[in-house]
């Protein structure tokens, strides 16, 4: 039985759909990512899921039982803000324990559950703080084990890394992975960071202007996008808009307007139809001859070259289109500047064709 | 800052407390002098007007009843300002602007102007001057203040924490008692204290709603300076100061423990 159920969920505001029939299953103990851009609903997701904004259809149910109408103290949702809303005027313990107090639990029970908590988070020891005295993420540790403590039957995070600088961040996802897998709780991450919901996810539902366009693994998702957005919003990836030519052995051609080719499989086309081929950046070789019989290889030319540490980002023309690459940073990789003639290889199980439902066929 | 202006600010400054103290001084000053009458040169030390206030029966019982009169318009304009703010600015209807201006109203028309209209409004409906009409008036009149404490208080309040709050577990009763009204509380007894001394004082509206039953301090002051000017009154006045000033660092020491810094 699924812990959380949505379906045909619909919230509009002034008219424009936040969210779109939206139907979405989040599995017994499973961390669920809803990744997007800002305003493709989210954030109205979850705060619906929590009771804060009613639905105009569709509904949500927990455990099996319809909460739709359910208001948000009587749901047993732990939820994990963006702000953290700690409670000012209340001791970190404080704060751990309110959830407790309103449930009117004995005060030892609640001393001991502040105490699990405070370890769970690896706090002991700043309880009697307020959180003004507390670090960004120490702070986010408080509002994790808050939401703990009262023993939800899910866990709502909203953006809960986007507060901290950089290098906490990746602790702090390491963080929340542990707690999430020791305490075995059903949990919604909601996040803009495609680098979060990759590393975090179990699955992942990819949102686009009110709707789901995506629902995977995050290797399924980065590996094989359902969808262009997602090809585009997920990694770095080059786009190229056309039509499909040829298909032969299981492999297609598109050519695109400006007479590009690329070969791969395009599960679902038929000829002629409009498609995109979507090619990864870092899947995409650069050399300065052509290598021999490979199914793609354009000729193209370095027109910046950016050093971005780990890797090497090129930007390249060929003819008409324009191609992002990104080459490892290796001591031995030879580097091209910009004016350089180079040819871009790629291997043919690299390529994913899509239909082009932007284009309108 | 040049020397000039720091010397520049510290005279402003001193000339400030000149005119907020000073005031208070003298009256203080002048509930021990000896002379009988008010004000005059400073003839000696006495507690003679002190004693004469503890036996002045009508003193003491309109002391009694602008306590009760500033105790119960204070409660209800704090309790009625906090409903007022919190809608306004949680739920701000179509107009909100408009509504809080108009809430501000009984600021910009003359208090003797009010006072006046009661009492012809009372008199068209038949209702008796009583300390019920006293209060309700006195509540319209000290009610912006506190409205306008509580607006400022929850417009720096996150509402987010109610959100947490709720989320937490706790119904809106608890969430107002646990979460916002412990935050606000600074606006919330800034705004009782506020409305409670300017009811206190007030003069020209209780002058049209009193009668000798529910006469307020400073009806009794008014008519007592009428007949004499003694120290007595400057006793009466010394007792209101010492009061005021004591009951402000008294709060000021309570919310020290926790709200500010």
């Amino acid at each position: 039985m699924p812990t959380l159920e949505l379906t045909r969920v619909t919230k509009r505001f002034r008219g424009t759909a936040a969210l779109d029939a939206l139907t979405l299953r989040v599995e017994e103990g499973e961390l669920m990512c809803l990744l997007g851009p800002s305003g493709c609903g989210k954030t109205t997701a979850l705060r619906i899921i929590a009771g804060f904004e009613s639905v105009d259809a569709g509904d949500v149910r927990l455990a099996g039982a319809d909460i739709t109408r359910v208001p948000p103290q009587k749901r047993d949702i732990g939820i994990v803000f963006q702000s953290y809303a700690l409670f000012p005027h209340l001791t970190a313990r404080e704060n751990i324990g309110f959830g407790l107090k309103m449930r009117r639990q004995p005060v030892d029970e609640i001393d001991r559950a502040v105490r699990e908590a405070l370890r769970l988070v690896r706090l002991e020891g700043v309880g009697e703080r307020l959180p003004r005295e507390l670090s960004g993420g120490q702070q986010q540790r408080v509002a994790l084990a808050r939401a703990i403590a009262i023993r939800p039957r899910l866990l709502l995070l909203d953006e809960p890394l986007s507060n901290l600088d950089a290098k906490l961040r990746d602790e702090m996802r390491e963080e929340i992975k542990r707690i999430q897998r020791a305490v075995g709780i059903t949990t919604v991450f909601v996040t803009h960071d495609q680098v979060e919901a990759l590393a975090l996810a179990d699955r992942m539902a990819v949102m686009d202007r009110g709707r789901i366009m995506q629902v995977d693994t995050p290797v399924s998702v980065y590996e094989r996008p359902a969808h262009p957005f997602v090809a585009s919003f997920i990694g770095q990836a080059n786009l190229l808009h056309g039509r499909v030519v040829a298909i032969e052995g299981g492999l297609a051609r598109l050519e695109t307007a400006a007479g590009l080719g690329v070969v791969g499989p395009a599960p679902g086309l038929a000829v002629g139809a409009r498609a995109v081929a979507v090619v990864k950046s870092e899947r995409i070789a650069l050399s300065r001859m052509r290598p021999p019989d490979s199914p793609n290889a354009v000729p193209a030319r370095v027109e910046t070259c950016s050093y971005l540490g780990a890797t090497i980002q090129y930007a390249c023309t060929a003819g008409a289109e324009r191609l992002i690459v990104l080459e490892p940073n290796r001591a031995d990789a030879e580097t091209h500047q910009p004016g350089a003639d180079v040819v871009l290889t790629w291997r043919a199980t690299d390529v994913l064709i899509l239909a082009d439902e932007g284009a309108g066929q | 800052m040049t020397a000039a202006a720091r010397i520049g600010a510290r005279v402003f400054l001193g000339i400030v407390y000149v005119f907020v103290i000073g005031p208070a001084v003298v009256i203080i000053v002048d509930s021990f002098n000896a002379a009988t009458s008010f004000p005059s040169p400073f003839e000696g030390a006495t507690l003679r007007w002190y004693v004469g206030l503890l036996r002045h029966d009508e003193f003491v019982a309109s002391m009694r009843m602008s306590a009760i009169v500033a105790t119960l318009a204070a409660a209800i304009a704090t309790l009625l300002g906090l409903s007022a703010g919190y809608a306004l600015i949680r739920h701000p209807p179509r107009g909100a602007d408009a509504v809080a201006t108009f809430m501000m109203g009984p600021l910009f028309v003359p208090q003797i102007v009010i006072g006046l209209a009661m009492l012809q409004l009372l008199g068209l409906f038949r209702v008796q001057l009583t300390l019920a009409g006293l209060v309700a008036v006195h509540t319209v009149y000290v009610m912006p203040f506190t409205l306008r404490l509580v607006m400022t208080a929850l417009a720096r309040f996150d509402f987010g924490l109610e959100e947490a709050a709720h989320s937490l577990g706790a119904g809106r009763l608890a969430t107002l008692r646990h979460v916002t009204l412990p935050l606000i509380r600074t606006g919330l007894v800034a705004g009782f204290v506020f409305a409670f001394i300017l009811s206190f004082v007030n003069l020209p509206l209780s002058i049209f709603l009193t009668n000798p039953q529910t006469a307020t301090l400073p009806i009794v002051m008014f008519a007592y300076m009428e007949s004499r000017i003694d120290p007595l009154v400057a006793a009466v006045s010394s007792v209101v100061v010492i009061a005021a000033v004591a009951v402000t660092f008294t709060l000021e020491g309570v919310f020290k423990l926790r709200l500010l810094g």
